[in-house]
């Protein structure tokens, strides 16, 4: 992997991600032109074999599914990728305020 | 409505930790040419689905959040009227029964764009606004609510 195009990123949990990772925060490496759909696949490795882990993994599998990744001031639709430009990624699970 | 209130923000909004006064929230509404306010307080319930809720908390990512709520407002001024005014706050953090969640108000010249307003943004919110609920119930379980999947609204 060419490290220039490589990035740690922070990642940060919302919603029903906080029970499952409850400092609502991690780091991954992304890799610079990654489809964002992708991303999903790289968060699900991150959290699966996390220690207290207590979601089934096919519960795992349809909260993430059903979730966006945004940054600050949108949401990042799946086909695009990620350009390395946000600092910050965040993991929006169904919503229901209100 | 008092004069004081001419020059009011169109459109305000707020998500934090701060309990919601609804009569504070009722005395910053208003706009001098208006004859209506419609307001909607959202509180939390006692029960939900037959069980018994002691508490419900509210995470947000505010800045999204915050984008968010003024996009639908701004929607709502497009279609009800631009001299609408409408103010909208969102509390987060762990609510008793019967804590007001979420407040509405809309200022308007005639009481029909002020309703009509006020349920679209309620009903916006609730399918679009990054916001989650976690309810506390008597038997000592909690649970995060199943809510409306953001992917495929076509964001903008």
């Amino acid at each position: 992997m060419d490290s220039n195009r490589s990035h740690a990123v922070r990642v940060r949990l919302f919603g029903a991600f906080r029970d499952i990772h409850p400092s609502g925060e991690l780091m991954m490496t992304v890799e610079q032109g990654t489809l964002v759909g992708a991303l999903k696949t790289h968060l699900k490795e991150h959290l699966v074999g996390l220690e207290g882990m207590k979601l089934p993994e096919s519960e795992l599998d349809q909260l993430i599914s059903d979730s966006v990744l945004a940054d600050e001031t949108r949401v990042l639709s799946d086909d695009e990728r990620w350009t390395g430009a946000q600092p910050c990624l965040v993991v929006l699970p169904p919503v229901c305020g209100g | 409505m008092a004069d004081s209130l001419v020059g009011t923000a169109p459109v305000k909004i707020t998500v934090d930790q701060e309990p919601i006064q609804p009569g504070e929230f009722a005395s910053a509404m208003g706009q001098a040419g208006h004859g209506a306010v419609a307001y909607f307080f959202g509180a939390v319930r006692d029960r939900n689905h037959g069980r018994q809720v002691t508490a419900v908390s509210y995470d947000a990512f505010a800045p999204l959040a915050a984008r968010t709520l003024e996009a639908i407002c701004e929607e709502a001024r497009r279609s009800w009227g631009e001299d609408l005014v409408i103010h909208v706050r969102h509390r987060t953090g762990k609510l008793r029964v019967g804590e007001v969640s979420v407040a509405i108000g809309v200022s308007s010249v005639h009481r029909d764009e002020a309703f009509q307003a006020s349920r679209y943004v309620i009903e916006e919110l609730k399918k679009r606004v990054p916001i989650w609920k976690k309810e506390y119930y008597v038997d000592g379980e909690t649970r995060w609510l199943r809510g409306h999947a953001l992917c495929g609204q076509g964001h903008h």
